[in-house]
């Protein structure tokens, strides 16, 4: 999805449809040869060189389309003729970031889920959380949620068409987010020269997985936040924050899974 | 109507995309024509490939053997039941189906294309990477060999520790991303693109078990990824998530697994379901009778689709009280199932059937459907259950259901042949090809049900057997022998075919039916409307957005 967040914003002057894009295609290139070079690893290593080469190149493939993609001008057909429940008054692209949100819920609702069985299985009060400091998580917590205010700064700052005050916000969203990155790469450091990785055991994989998963989520949102930030910068978004308003759903949804995922790895 | 657009060779350079006959057009399009042609083909070629191992398994099965013995070693056996699973239910079904919606669902209600076009053809070229990593998976080792559930602890490197077992879990995790993605294009579709005056409850029913498929597919395929990223974690990373608490890793995963997949079956068999209905009305001149309960009927199943899974768990450790909870939604989803197959057969009795090809399969489908739904009961039911569980009723059950949807599909691939081509199939050989799939479908599946002492996925069994298993693997070359007829029968008739026209049937009531065949490229001039209760074309000049349009 976070694919066609690049493109809804230029639907305004002229409307040259255009039905080709070989993006599609070489994104899914990269994306075989990544998974064929991850294929050869156990235990976080590979016996050959040509796995973890043939992974590097997958992900140079992949990158380098989803640039292509993300530069390239495309236009969508638009909705919302005749009758659309429920979603009569929510456009095209709000509606797939909302769809999209709902089947990640699932996906985080599973691994959370995932998470308080195996706690159970084990005796839930037989379990303490992985780290033993609950500092670096509060920090990050506030982090998050200071980011996901900055993102309404921009909102409300394209909105008076302020093209600095969108810069800046977002810039602001960036760097809160890197801090959030690196203050948990911090404490995953802290963590593994206390001898504790993904495989030591079952609370370390339940808690090193499932909050990767959520900074996949920050880093993938960073991402965007970065190629907004270029569009800015050149004037976007004024009068018209649609995109910024996608994004900002998205980036609140990744800080209430910190939320939930807080207190259960930190606190309980 | 006379507003449609001629198709003519012509317009091929139009919108940046290169003619049909160059290589390069299909790999640049995001056209939901072409994208829906590139599903149906993929796709048939993953029935052969899955097709070709089912083969392989009738062959081994003609007579129980020792390891080693006959065509398979034991581990190619292994690995052969479990791809042909994986292959038939993930990269052959749902992909075919949704190469019929991927073509019909737009037109049917409207749309000139889906709502995220390059989307669109990255679920596609994604589902086709993901189906060529699996091919690869064979030659790294082997492929995974512990059965198309993926049960722990199989799943694990301490008991399939090949390195293609890993590359057939990531081809299921990428073709899982590759279904999200195509969930959210085509809920985004159905809800918000449909024409005028086309409500909810006008939407032809194949486009209505579309919407309702991709609904469950965005709910389970959601959670069969989160399964499928802690595997690949735990085989890749080396987390301990399946190994780490004894048995109840294993639960885990069949609470993971089924979650997604029971909700499956239907979203498999919907597709075909819906293009019965179709089938049925377009084949009878009668519309669908208590089209709304109909509608209803679909609704509640989509519903109760998630709270079914546990049945599929019955000799887990599971406690009593919850087995019987699901053994109630359970039997109580097939009541459904029941209204919608009597309003099939009511439909059939209250109209005047043509015995086209389309018909005869989907009448066929129906059929099945109903053998296999009634031998599903026996294996929801708890007491029943513990007996039939892990024996060939199962496996007799469940391809009765899902070849029963096969059967559904291929009317589908029938009855819009003419509209994607442009040219009718043979009619004969159609027929030819529905008698021997009939014949060779049941001759290959109910002597199962006869021999369903034989254990599930078990290359040897009780020699007193062997007459019903010869059966089988007779009735599966049969069903082979009927495919290769399909095959030939369009690829003849795709040059040699007659035209075609607009709508080859006397009574087709959607919209595709009122478009040339194949549709041009925009599908139609201006936009269409049924605002005054019968389809129009308005030009698009009197758009009411402002919007201003380019024409050729």
């Amino acid at each position: 999805m976070e694919v066609n967040l690049f493109m809804s914003d230029e639907t305004a002057a002229h409307h040259v449809e255009t039905h080709a894009s070989i993006w599609p295609f070489c994104i899914s290139i990269g994306v075989l040869f990544f998974l064929v070079g991850l294929s050869g690893f156990t235990q976080g290593n590979s016996p050959s060189l040509v796995y973890p080469i043939t992974l590097i190149l997958g992900l140079l493939v992949f990158s380098a389309s989803m640039i292509g993609l993300g530069v390239q001008r495309f236009e969508g057909p638009e909705g919302g003729f005749g009758e659309a429940w429920p979603f009569q008054n929510v456009e095209n692209m709000k509606t797939g970031v909302w769809i999209f949100l709902a089947s990640d819920v699932v996906l985080f609702g599973a691994f959370i889920g995932t998470a308080i069985f195996i706690r159970v299985a084990y005796g839930w009060t037989a379990w303490t959380p992985v780290p033993d400091d609950v500092l670096p998580g509060l920090m990050n917590t506030y982090l998050l949620l200071t980011s996901s205010f900055t993102v309404i700064l921009a909102l409300v700052a394209a909105e008076r068409r302020n093209r600095y005050g969108v810069v800046i916000s977002l810039i602001t969203t960036l760097l809160l987010g890197i801090g959030f990155l690196v203050n948990k790469g911090i404490e995953w450091n802290h963590l593994f020269q206390h001898g504790l990785w993904l495989s030591t055991n079952v609370k370390t994989s339940t808690f090193f997985l499932t909050t990767g998963l959520h900074a996949a989520h920050v880093i993938g949102g960073l991402i965007i936040c970065i190629w907004l930030i270029g569009r800015a910068w050149n004037g976007a978004y004024l009068g018209d924050n649609r995109v910024l308003e996608y994004f900002g759903l998205y980036w609140h949804f990744v800080d209430i899974v910190w939320l939930f995922l807080f207190p259960l790895f930190y606190i309980l | 109507m006379n507003k449609i657009m001629q198709t003519d060779g012509g317009h091929s350079e139009e919108h940046g995309l290169p003619p049909m006959s160059s290589i390069k057009r299909w790999l640049v399009t995001t056209n939901h024509k072409d994208i829906g042609i590139l599903y149906i083909v993929t796709s048939l070629f993953f029935l052969v490939m899955g097709g070709v191992l089912a083969l392989l398994i009738r062959l081994q099965l003609w007579l129980p053997r020792a390891p080693g013995e006959g065509l398979l070693s034991a581990f190619a056996y292994n690995q052969s039941v479990t791809a042909h699973g994986l292959i038939m239910v993930f990269w052959f079904l749902s992909p075919f189906a949704f190469g019929f919606a991927n073509y019909i669902v737009p037109l049917q209600i409207g749309a000139k294309d889906l709502a995220f076009p390059r989307l669109n053809a990255l679920s596609y070229w994604l589902y086709l990477i993901s189906g060529i990593l699996l091919g690869i998976s064979f030659f790294q080792g082997g492929t995974f060999n512990g059965g198309w559930t993926v049960y722990a602890p199989l799943n694990l490197p301490a008991f399939t520790p090949q390195v293609g077992a890993t590359s057939a879990v990531l081809a299921l995790f990428i073709f899982s991303v590759a279904i999200t993605a195509g969930s959210v294009n085509f809920l985004t579709t159905i809800h918000r693109m449909r024409a005028k005056g086309m409500t909810l409850l006008n939407m032809p029913l194949f486009t209505w078990t579309i919407l309702l498929t991709v609904w469950m597919m965005l709910f389970a395929f959601a959670a069969l990824l989160a399964a499928l990223m802690i595997l690949s974690a735990d085989r890749i990373l080396g987390t301990t998530y399946f190994s780490s608490t004894g048995t109840q890793g294993s639960l885990l995963w069949t609470h993971l697994f089924w979650f997604f997949g029971h909700p499956e079956v239907y979203i498999v068999f919907f597709p075909a379901l819906g293009a019965m209905a179709e089938i049925f009305q377009t084949f009878t001149g009668k519309r669908i009778v208590g089209r709304k309960w109909f509608i209803a009927a679909l609704v509640l199943v989509t519903v109760q689709s998630f709270v079914v899974w546990m049945h599929h768990m019955f000799l887990t450790g599971i406690n009593l009280e919850i087995k019987t909870i699901i053994m109630i939604t359970t039997i109580g989803i097939s009541l459904p199932f029941d209204l919608m197959v009597f309003a099939l057969i009511y439909t059939l009795i209250k109209g005047r059937i043509q015995f086209t090809t389309p018909f005869l399969f989907a009448f066929g489908g129906l059929i099945l459907f109903i053998i296999g739904g009634i031998t599903g009961v026996f294996l929801g039911a708890v007491v029943l259950d513990y007996e039939f569980r892990g024996t060939y009723w199962v496996v007799a059950h469940f391809h009765y259901v899902m070849v029963g949807g096969v059967t559904g599909l291929v009317a589908a691939i029938y009855y819009w042949f003419p509209k994607i081509t442009g040219r009718m199939y043979d009619e004969f050989l159609g027929k030819v090809n529905f008698v021997l799939y009939f014949i060779g479908f049941n001759l290959l599946y109910f002597p199962l049900f006869i021999a369903w002492e034989t254990p599930r996925r078990v290359f040897t069994y009780s020699p007193s057997l062997i007459p019903w298993h010869q059966m089988a693997t007779i009735g599966g070359l049969i069903l082979a022998a009927s495919f290769v007829v399909m095959l030939y029968n369009f690829f003849v008739s795709l040059s040699r075919g007659e035209e075609a026209g607009p709508c080859p049937w006397k009574y087709a009531s959607t919209l595709e039916w009122a478009l040339p065949s194949p549709p041009p490229l925009e599908n139609w001039e201006g936009t269409p409307t049924y605002e005054n209760g019968k389809l129009e074309f308005l030009p698009d000049n009197i758009k009411t957005d402002g919007g201003e349009s380019i024409h050729e």
